[in-house]
């Protein structure tokens, strides 16, 4: 489109050379930064699949024969890990839906002269930074013996992602056309048909990249995992962080349990890159 | 529930009377959400503010002392306070280039990349975003490893005395800048990039057909309708740059070398887990959240006052 109209236009001054002098190094710029920006990641990738020696070896090596042991034994260790890492995952994704999402529907259909500043008060929550009542926090978890429990991370998690839900589901459930709520309120749907038969279906797109996001946001998250847990319920990322005290010892192993990690989020987030980008730009612009 | 027969879309005068049931229901699906809040953010936020006015090691058998405003009088005395806060600013300036200025270059010189390449770019810049930090915080200890790291390689190939990056206090805190910034320049490149989309191509085209450059187009026509997201993401990084650094220097060098990389948040997580010192720790969250909670005030308000709006 863009192109079409460049072409069209007729008062162009006779300098196409240097102005496609001027697009094809400003578009290597841009992938010079993309690379180099992206290099620490592939640096890791590369190392997980060399033995300890090459990982170490000076200078670094390039061109190696790719194993797959550091990932077994990844597997072998971190295994209890990765089981807690996707129970709290998708357990909190699920609670903050299920909490989430029928306050999303009240707001919408049913506004209030306080429906606005409730939905700025559950989004406002997600600035506060979680360092500055993780003492209270701790004191609570042990009162109620959910310290070291995946279900006390759950309910952690479920905090941190559920205004998130109210505020993505609040901006897709908006998008439903009136006249299709009205003609179901004129046959005489209740609020729960409402819910369930009219809201849910269509937001289904909406609900799609907003879990997606919890379930990443749940699944990379540290802090609370590190305060709140110890051996059982420790997910991925807990282990992977207790790696700073043997610095640097076993890098090609570190690298592939490090890889296990951002694998998942990798792969989702290549095949829904539109969905999670709709999701993450919300709000942001317009 | 068979009340919404009642609900018949009416007019506010005409509105005839509903059950209390009817009227209620929407607030109970509401209120689950609104306890979960209160429970889980308003208790424990409550309870640093009570903290913060008694003396604690977080010991159970040792008693509380209240001692009133003593807290908040004592570690504004503290040097490491004085340390900490200086480098909050540093870290909240130091982010906003790689936050804001950058992806809002990227953003604009990837305008014209179409198709698949602009699915792989943004892949490429989609990626460190959706990264666990502790993982981040690991790579750059490797790079930066000063015994074999590639930063080390890089600086001994060509002949330049190598720099311990995370030890060395001048360049800690920016090495910790440096990789907060990392993490960001994808979410903001990804942001602008959408704003940028969203702006009218009749007005871009209007202007080339007016014969204006391509840099006069930008500077004149896509920046100004692109300021409230340029507004909105130094906001966001102004007031959330440092609490996400917290994670590099949590993993990498624990405030470290001699509180060089410290900043606010990392101070009071030392106070209340490092030292058990519990009442300096509530206090130091108490003048926090005041704090930022003032900055987001006045950013909201400019934030109205002075974006440039489209129509």
């Amino acid at each position: 489109m863009m192109t079409a109209a460049r072409r069209s236009s007729p008062q162009k001054p006779p300098s196409h050379p240097w102005r496609m002098f001027q697009n094809v190094s400003l578009g290597l710029l841009a992938w010079l930064i993309a690379l180099a920006f992206f290099f620490p990641i592939l640096w890791m990738i590369f190392s997980a699949f060399k033995t300890e020696d090459q990982a170490f070896a000076t200078p670094p090596i390039i061109f190696f024969q790719p194993i797959f042991d550091n990932f077994v034994k990844a597997f072998a260790k971190y295994g209890h890990a990765l089981l807690n890492s996707l129970l709290v995952a998708f357990g909190s994704t699920i609670l903050s839906f299920v909490l989430g999402l029928p306050a999303a529907f009240s707001m919408v259909f049913y506004p209030t002269k306080r429906s606005r500043g409730t939905l700025l008060w559950f989004v406002s929550t997600k600035m506060m930074p979680p360092v500055g009542v993780i003492v209270p926090l701790y004191l609570i978890f042990k009162d109620l013996h959910l310290l070291d429990t995946v279900w006390g991370l759950t309910l952690m998690y479920t905090t941190m992602n559920m205004p998130l839900v109210i505020w993505m589901m609040h901006s897709y459930i908006s998008e439903i056309p009136s006249e299709i709520l009205e003609a179901a309120k004129v046959d005489g749907a209740s609020l729960m048909q409402e819910f369930f038969n009219i809201a849910m279906p269509l937001a289904t797109p909406g609900i799609a990249s907003t879990a997606l996001l919890c379930l990443i946001f749940a699944w990379n998250e540290a802090f609370f995992a590190l305060n709140l847990t110890n051996v059982d319920a420790a997910p991925l990322s807990v282990y992977i962080s207790a790696f700073k005290t043997s610095e640097g010892l076993f890098w090609a192993g570190l690298s592939a349990a490090a890889t296990l990690v951002i694998l998942p989020v990798m792969a989702f987030g290549w095949s829904a890159q539109r969905q999670l980008i709709q999701g993450l730009t919300m709000g942001a612009v317009k | 529930m068979n009340h919404a027969v009642l609900r018949v879309n009416q007019p506010p005068s005409t509105k005839r009377r509903k059950s209390f049931a009817a009227l209620a229901t929407p607030y109970l699906y509401l209120l689950p959400a609104l306890l979960t809040i209160a429970i889980w953010v308003y208790k424990p936020l409550l309870q640093t503010l009570e903290l913060s006015f008694f003396d604690w090691n977080l010991l159970p058998t040792s008693p509380k002392v209240f001692v009133g405003w003593q807290n908040f009088s004592r570690i504004f005395e503290l040097p490491e306070v004085h340390q900490a806060l200086w480098n909050t600013l540093i870290y909240i300036l130091g982010i906003i280039p790689m936050a804001v200025v950058l992806p809002l270059v990227v953003a604009i010189l990837t305008e014209h990349i179409q198709g698949r390449a602009r699915n792989i770019y943004r892949a490429l810049v989609f990626v460190p975003m959706m990264m666990a930090p502790v993982v981040v915080a690991i790579i750059w200890r490797w790079l930066l490893n000063p015994v074999q790291g590639i930063a080390f390689e890089v600086f001994k190939t060509i002949q330049l005395e190598p720099i311990n990056f995370l030890r060395d206090e001048r360049w800690a805190i920016w090495t910790i800048v440096f990789i907060t910034g990392w993490k960001l320049i994808g979410f903001s490149t990804l942001i602008f990039s959408a704003a940028i989309a969203n702006v009218d191509r009749s007005y871009l085209e209007a202007a080339r057909l007016d014969g204006a450059t391509e840099w006069q187009i930008t500077r004149r026509i896509t920046l100004p309708l692109i300021s409230p997201t340029v507004f909105f993401i130094t906001m966001l990084t102004v007031l959330l740059g440092s609490q996400w650094s917290f994670a590099y220097i949590n993993v990498l060098t624990q405030g470290g070398p001699r509180n060089a990389t410290t900043n606010i948040y990392h101070l009071l997580y030392e106070f209340g887990f490092g030292s058990f010192a519990i009442g300096w720790s509530s206090a130091a969250a108490i003048v926090l959240f005041t704090g930022f909670g003032v900055l987001a005030f006045v950013g909201l308000k400019l934030m109205n006052k002075y974006a440039i709006y489209e129509t």
